[in-house]
């Protein structure tokens, strides 16, 4: 039996000479266990980077316009419920999310719960982040904590009444939050699968393009259907395969250059918080990604905008 | 009016903006103007998706947007002609921070002068980066200066 054991097995400790070489042996394979994990960490954070562009982060969480800094506080949301601020993500350990742990990370994105245990606000689009899984979430977190830390203190949202009321967020998760991850369909192929994930997980398609109710819920059977004008706020398309009035017309090749460029087919470009979504995300997809969205969208039970909603 | 704006425009100055005879009347000329440019920009997406398209249609494309792109500051956008007045979609930032707004007409425009210089020589292989430049210079107004109403 070698000294360690006899040690474990509770007889006599060894002796210092003895135990030396496993001293040794530690001393080496500390700092050796510690430079893995700094380079494990190094490629999260590599893969995080292609899931923060691919997720859309940064356009809210930075006030781009006014020249604000890195990730340090967003340009106001409006919203029919009053002016969201997204605050600070940058690792600042005050100011942003660096004491975060990846516990907490995780119950943020999968349940909209900050680190403090206060719920979040569904303005953050946790309802789509819950779809994603804990590695890819833990990846994205690896890339923001590489991020530049900003000393900025958060601006509190101006909100109407009941809508800034946290406490009430509970309750509405049980009616609207169907909590992740997102299950692969096994009938379908991985190409298919990948577009899910990329439409309602990571690209979070749905919180502009489907229709929400007055309590700002997400309509489940009118998914990607469009949002009319009427309905105040922004109007967004339906992203369905209607031939009338979603993109059932629409080869691949079309799709691509829109989700590359925003060219549409009529030769129009598209305007406002889709020119940012093409900007910022989709032109930074693979290709592979692109074409796995568009596989997606076609496969989806074609739905006519701002028509009456079908009995489920 | 519209010759010193023009000249102006043409020594790449930025001219304040114009007030509106006819509001409603304004909107439907410029968005006809818009809708003229996206013709065009049909034929340069056909190229870009890899159709046939013709070197003659690609240069009469790149045409038509250089010379509404010179366009733009000649009174396209007449103040008092924001969201609300016709089918307007023009957000009133426009005329909030109208340098802003001009300095995206003047990336278009140097956009289409370079589209157009790339479109003559015949090149066709040439022309991916030119018409992918006019695309961005459309979208980047789009995205701050325009909301479906
Ligand atoms: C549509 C805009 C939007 C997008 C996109 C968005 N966020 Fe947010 N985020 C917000 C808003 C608004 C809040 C504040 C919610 C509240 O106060 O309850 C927030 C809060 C947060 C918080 C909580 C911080 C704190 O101190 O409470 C984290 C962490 C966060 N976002 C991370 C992310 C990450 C990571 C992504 C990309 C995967 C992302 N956000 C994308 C708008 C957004
Ligand atoms: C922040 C809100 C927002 C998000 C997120 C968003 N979109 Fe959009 N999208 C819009 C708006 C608004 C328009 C209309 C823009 C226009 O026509 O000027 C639009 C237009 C489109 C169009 C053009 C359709 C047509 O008929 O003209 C497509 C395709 C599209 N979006 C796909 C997507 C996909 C795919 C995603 C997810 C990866 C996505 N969008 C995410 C707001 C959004
Ligand atoms: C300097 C800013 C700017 C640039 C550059 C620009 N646009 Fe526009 N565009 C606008 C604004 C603002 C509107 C809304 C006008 C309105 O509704 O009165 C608009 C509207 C449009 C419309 C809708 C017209 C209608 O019938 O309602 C089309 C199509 C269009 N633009 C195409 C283009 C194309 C294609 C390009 C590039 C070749 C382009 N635009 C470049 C600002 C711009």
């Amino acid at each position: 039996m070698n000294p360690i054991g006899r040690f474990l097995s509770g007889g006599r400790p060894p002796a210092l000479p003895a135990l030396l070489p496993v001293l040794l042996l530690l001393a080496l394979l500390v700092p050796a266990a510690a430079a893995l994990r700094a380079q494990s960490q190094a490629e999260r954070a590599l893969r995080g980077q292609y899931l923060f562009d691919a997720a859309g982060c940064f356009g809210c969480h930075t006030d781009e316009v006014h020249g604000g800094q890195r990730l340090a506080g967003g340009r106001a949301l409006e919203t029919p419920f009053g002016t969201f601020y997204p605050p600070n993500i940058t690792p600042d350990p005050i100011y942003g999310i660096g004491n975060w742990s990846d516990a907490d990370f995780i119950r943020a994105l999968r349940h909209g719960v900050r680190a403090d245990g206060s719920p979040l606000f569904p303005a953050f689009p946790y309802t789509s982040y819950t779809l994603m899984d804990d590695g890819d979430i833990l990846d994205l977190k690896a890339y923001l904590m590489a991020q530049k830390p900003v000393a900025q203190p958060n601006r509190p949202h101006e909100l109407k009444d009941p809508f800034g009321w946290r406490v009430l967020m509970p309750a509405w998760n049980l009616m609207y939050l169907h909590v992740g991850p997102l299950d692969t369909n096994p009938r379908q192929s991985a190409q298919w699968n990948r577009g899910q994930y990329l439409v309602r997980a990571l690209g979070h398609c749905g919180e502009c393009h489907t229709p929400r109710d007055w309590l700002g819920g997400l309509d489940p059977h009118r998914a990607l259907a469009g949002i009319p004008a009427a309905d105040g706020g922004e109007a967004a398309p339906n992203l369905t395969p209607d031939p009338d009035t979603g993109l059932g017309r629409w080869s691949e090749a079309d799709l691509l250059l829109l989700l590359e460029m925003g060219l549409k087919p009529d030769g129009d470009v598209v305007g406002g918080s889709m020119a940012e979504v093409v900007r910022n995300t989709t032109s930074q997809l693979t290709l592979a990604d692109r074409k796995a969205i568009f596989a997606y969208l076609r496969s989806l039970p074609p739905l006519t905008a701002a028509g009456p909603t079908p009995p489920p | 009016m519209a010759l010193p704006v023009m000249l102006a425009f043409g020594l790449g100055l930025w001219p304040g903006p114009v007030p509106a005879g006819d509001p409603t009347r304004a909107v439907a000329e410029r968005q006809a103007e818009m809708d003229r440019m996206a013709e065009a920009m049909r034929v340069l997406g056909r190229f870009l998706k890899g159709e046939a398209v013709t070197a003659a249609e690609i240069a009469a494309g790149a045409g038509a947007i250089h010379r509404i792109a010179a366009g733009l500051a000649a009174g396209l956008f007449p103040e008092g002609t924001a969201i609300g007045v016709g089918n307007s979609a023009a957000r009133p930032e426009i005329w909030q921070e109208w340098d802003l707004f001009g300095q995206y007409a003047t990336d278009l425009r140097a956009a289409a002068v370079r589209l157009a210089a790339v479109a003559a020589t015949g090149d066709v292989r040439a022309l991916r980066e030119p018409v992918v430049a006019v695309v961005r210079a459309c979208g980047a107004c789009h995205e701050l200066f325009r909301k479906k109403p």
